[in-house]
């Protein structure tokens, strides 16, 4: 199979696959070269299923299969999955010592779901250890590189998941956002990235962070691919208490019916998150803003709020975060310590200093300062009415018009080891993808052009379970910008 | 926070410890997030509004109290990861001596 199906959109493999099942064989054989030419260089995977494995599970899925092919909605897609999410039988890390042996006896929601539909997980991919940073840099195991400048960060906290796809290790990924996790890394290395609307797809089987603002999301080369993936994944599951009581909708027809339609939008611009852009960025951006406004109808809006957006979104998510892993206690999971003759604090503590990572141990660590007497009322509580203040704002703006544009990144990739002197840094280069998750809306990440080289992204928010119009947009976009399919080269 | 023993007090607080070269660290960089936690202060009329704990303001539904078939066995649930001791999770010890 030559090298031109590595750009080949899932939406067309799957009508390959279904008139000869045997080119599934094929295209996995290509991936696998792909994986085994750039592994070792970008390593986006932590545990990659070995190639005779996955071949032996689609000869099964074949024979058993073929009566139902034509129902199968992911037959045989090759699938990276973020390490935070459960995979029976497949050793689930969080890219942390913690969990380094663990192997999950029950899938998450999502992944039965994709299984069901004939998908095929290749692989667990790396990530910021419980999903805390945006570099993929805190990964207890290796930092994951951008396959456009191997020197640089792929963002994160999903960055193998994006790295795997622009780099043409797999066509489809999953990925988790709690403040940007899907978006900073789909802008950094220039896919598609939706965070979802929270509770619209199931959270069952992904391992905390920060439980109020998690949510598993599609990752991919074009925006028909998005949908597709959300196609499967999205709708209520009773497992997850948090889950909405809807069914998903059929966003590849609405996708399609749209782009048909072409409906004009009201689109708000939010002015500040352009200005406060890298000058690379700002530019590249205001094309983008010019080609959708060029037929939509456009105006600009302010948001009075900048810092504070990252401090209630830091506050929230460490808060949570301390009292979600509290569970890693090296009886149930966890590092397993020789109890001795030792009490349990004293066993709980060694567990948790062994088993996590510096930036693990900060954010714990300031989250039960947070939460602690004199402070909670101060921080915590200050930083939940403010979420409602911003929540209330977005309501306003959500009345007047129908989605909201920023750059999705305020800066391009940074270097390796940028961040580590200065992870405030880090934490401000956060500020446009935090709104999304406070306030749970649906968010998505274009990739619209390169700048020195280096991917440049834009962001659109849209009301809740409006996910259509995210797409929609999108693949207007992607019509304009021809940003689509591309993989790149490693060197 | 009182300076001169805050990182022990949250080594406390969270039970967990830093090792000497992160103690260093960790203070300068908590100094820098509280001042960035702290610009939530100039935010006006916070007090105009109740907490938001979550952006679904919905009670959350119960199910039925079924068991569902999510894994085989409790053995199957607990043998991969937990110290297992005739078929009770094995812990530390949580009275004194």
């Amino acid at each position: 199979m030559s090298y031109k199906y590595l750009s080949m959109p899932v939406y067309r493999l799957l009508q390959e696959f279904k008139t000869d099942p045997m080119k599934i064989f094929d295209y996995l054989e290509l991936v696998y070269k792909v994986i085994n030419g750039t592994e070792n260089k970008i390593r986006s995977f932590i545990t990659l299923i070995s190639k005779d494995i996955v071949f032996k599970y689609v000869e099964k899925l074949v024979k058993e299969g073929l009566e139902k092919f034509d129902s199968l909605k992911l037959l045989g897609i090759p699938i990276a999955v973020k390490d935070n999410i459960s995979t029976k039988g497949i050793r689930t890390t969080c890219a942390s010592r913690m969990l380094e042996n663990y192997i999950p006896p029950y899938n998450a929601t999502v992944i039965e779901r994709i299984i069901k539909e004939g998908g095929i997980i290749i692989g667990k991919t790396n990530m910021d250890e419980f999903a805390m940073g945006s570099t993929t840099e805190t990964s207890a195991f290796y930092p994951t590189r951008n396959p456009w400048d191997l020197s640089r960060v792929p963002g994160g906290s999903s960055g193998g998941s994006a790295a795997a796809l622009s780099a043409g290790e797999a066509p489809l990924a999953l990925g988790s956002d709690t403040g940007g996790s899907i978006r900073n890394p789909a802008a950094f290395c220039g896919v598609y990235g939706l965070k979802p609307t929270y509770g619209l797809v199931s959270r069952y089987g992904l391992i905390a962070y920060a439980s109020s603002m998690d949510q598993i999301g599609p990752m991919a080369r074009n925006t028909m691919d998005l949908a597709i993936l959300l196609n499967i994944i999205a709708g209520h599951d009773s497992k997850d208490s948090t889950s909405l009581l809807i069914n998903g909708k059929d966003y590849v027809s609405l996708l399609k019916e749209l782009t048909h339609k072409e409906p004009r939008l009201r689109i708000g611009i939010i002015k500040e998150l352009f200005e406060n852009s890298d000058e690379g960025i700002r530019s590249k951006t205001y094309k983008a803003v010019d080609m959708l406004c060029a037929y939509h109808d456009c105006l600009t809006i302010s948001l009075p709020y900048g810092k504070q957006l990252v401090a209630a979104y830091y506050i929230i998510a460490m808060a949570e975060a301390s009292s979600n892993l509290a569970r890693f206690d090296g009886v149930r999971y966890g590092l397993k310590i020789p109890f001795e003759n030792k009490g349990w604090d004293e066993i709980y503590s060694e567990v948790r200093t062994k088993g996590f990572g510096y930036e693990v141990k900060k954010r714990i660590a300031l989250g039960a300062y947070i939460l602690s007497v004199g402070y909670r009322d101060m921080y915590y509580i200050r930083a939940l009415k403010f979420r409602r203040i911003l929540k209330e704002t977005f309501d306003k703006i959500f009345k007047s018009v129908d989605a909201v544009m920023s750059p999705t990144m305020p800066i391009l990739p940074p270097k390796l080891g940028e961040f580590f002197e200065d992870p405030l840094r880090m934490y401000l280069a956060d500020v446009n993808t935090v709104i999304a998750n406070l306030i749970g809306v649906p968010a998505i990440s274009i990739p619209i052009d390169f700048y020195n080289g280096l991917p440049v992204a834009v962001q659109i928010m849209s009301r809740q379970l409006t996910e259509e119009v995210l797409l929609y947009l999108s693949m207007q976009l992607e019509e304009k910008t021809r940003f689509r399919n591309i993989v790149a080269e490693v060197h | 926070m009182q300076e001169s023993d805050v990182i022990d007090y949250l080594e406390r607080l969270a039970l967990l410890k830093f090792t000497e070269s992160e103690r260093e660290k960790v203070r300068i960089e908590i100094t820098k997030i509280i001042e960035l936690f702290n610009e939530l202060m100039k935010v006006e009329e916070l007090d105009r509004v109740e907490p938001l704990y979550h952006v679904i303001e919905i009670e959350l539904p119960l199910r039925d109290d079924e068991p569902l078939d999510t894994v085989d066995s409790s053995h199957e649930l607990l043998s991969e990861n937990a110290i297992l001791e005739n078929g009770y999770i094995k812990a530390p010890k949580t009275v004194g001596e």
